[in-house]
């Protein structure tokens, strides 16, 4: 296997841990408020979320590794917010988590897609950063080696 | 042939001292490879040859099939590919950070987080280039990550 599938495989894979997780959260709130109570749902969610999840994984693709300007690494990043949304609200009406036609529940769970989306966004900026700055230790070092 | 390596002090000139009975032909290739190839880049400054030395660059640049050299201050066009640089100067302080820059690892001030997973490198004389994202895990494995 090549490196860059290596990579690809391990960043859709870890991108599906945070979205499965933030699903379930998100899925838990949502019943919480259209459902009050104590509601019943059936053992199908267990597939549902999971499978919305990987659908959602593979928007990285939406993100190749060629060389792109900013402008369209911007362009890149709200394909494919969109693109989650399409897969989640389309499989929202699909699996009959939003009723047809109720725009309350649209509505929240584009919210809790949004909230997923910036929490996942802001832990990859983070481990970006924090890889920067163990950069920045190493091209000190290799600097000093150089009798810079 | 024995080959020795010492450490100099930092300030202190780098110094190649060849010891031999006789300066054979593949010797005095070596040396000629060391005085001119490598390290010099020659260049025309108003209508005067210049040599640079490497050391000097801060960056080179390929913009519409010219590649320019990049000093602190002065930037001159050069009759190099950007690959013909990447190749000889591989395995020094040059490295490849996108499709059409080459930049010197030791003038870079810091490197910064980018969008989209890139990284930005702050040079020492205030400019900003980009490290493209297909570059990074060599960017990594030069800086020993």
């Amino acid at each position: 296997m090549s490196e860059t599938v290596k990579r690809r495989v391990r960043e859709i894979l870890l991108t599906f841990c945070m979205v499965t997780t933030g699903s379930v959260l998100v899925s838990a709130a949502y019943i919480k408020v259209f459902w009050p109570g104590d509601p019943q749902i059936k053992v199908g969610i267990l597939w549902q979320i999971p499978v919305i999840s990987f659908v959602c994984s593979l928007g990285n693709f939406l993100h190749p590794y060629r060389e792109v300007s900013r402008r369209r690494a911007m362009l890149q990043k709200i394909s494919h917010y969109l693109y989650i949304n399409v897969v989640v609200l389309g499989g929202g009406y699909y699996f009959a988590w939003i009723e047809k036609g109720n725009m309350l529940m649209a509505m929240t769970m584009a919210f809790g897609i949004m909230v997923v989306f910036v929490v996942v966004s802001a832990v990859v900026w983070s481990w970006h950063k924090r890889e920067t700055e163990h950069l920045n230790r190493k091209l000190q070092e290799y600097q000093a080696k150089k009798g810079d | 042939m024995k080959i020795t390596i010492q450490d100099i002090a930092p300030g202190e000139e780098e110094e190649i001292i060849v010891r031999c009975r006789d300066l054979d032909e593949a010797l005095l290739r070596v040396i000629h490879e060391l005085k001119t190839r490598r390290g010099k880049f020659t260049i025309t400054d108003n209508d005067k040859i210049r040599q640079i030395d490497a050391d000097d660059v801060y960056y080179f640049e390929a913009v519409d099939n010219k590649v320019f050299l990049c000093l602190e201050k002065a930037v001159f066009e050069i009759k190099y590919k950007l690959y013909e640089i990447e190749e000889e100067y591989a395995g020094t302080d040059f490295f490849r950070a996108s499709k059409s820059v080459i930049i010197n690892l030791a003038k870079v001030k810091q490197f910064a987080p980018d969008f989209g997973g890139r990284f930005e490198a702050q040079m020492k004389n205030g400019e900003k280039l980009i490290i493209s994202r297909q570059y990074v895990p060599a960017l990594k494995k030069r800086l020993g990550m």
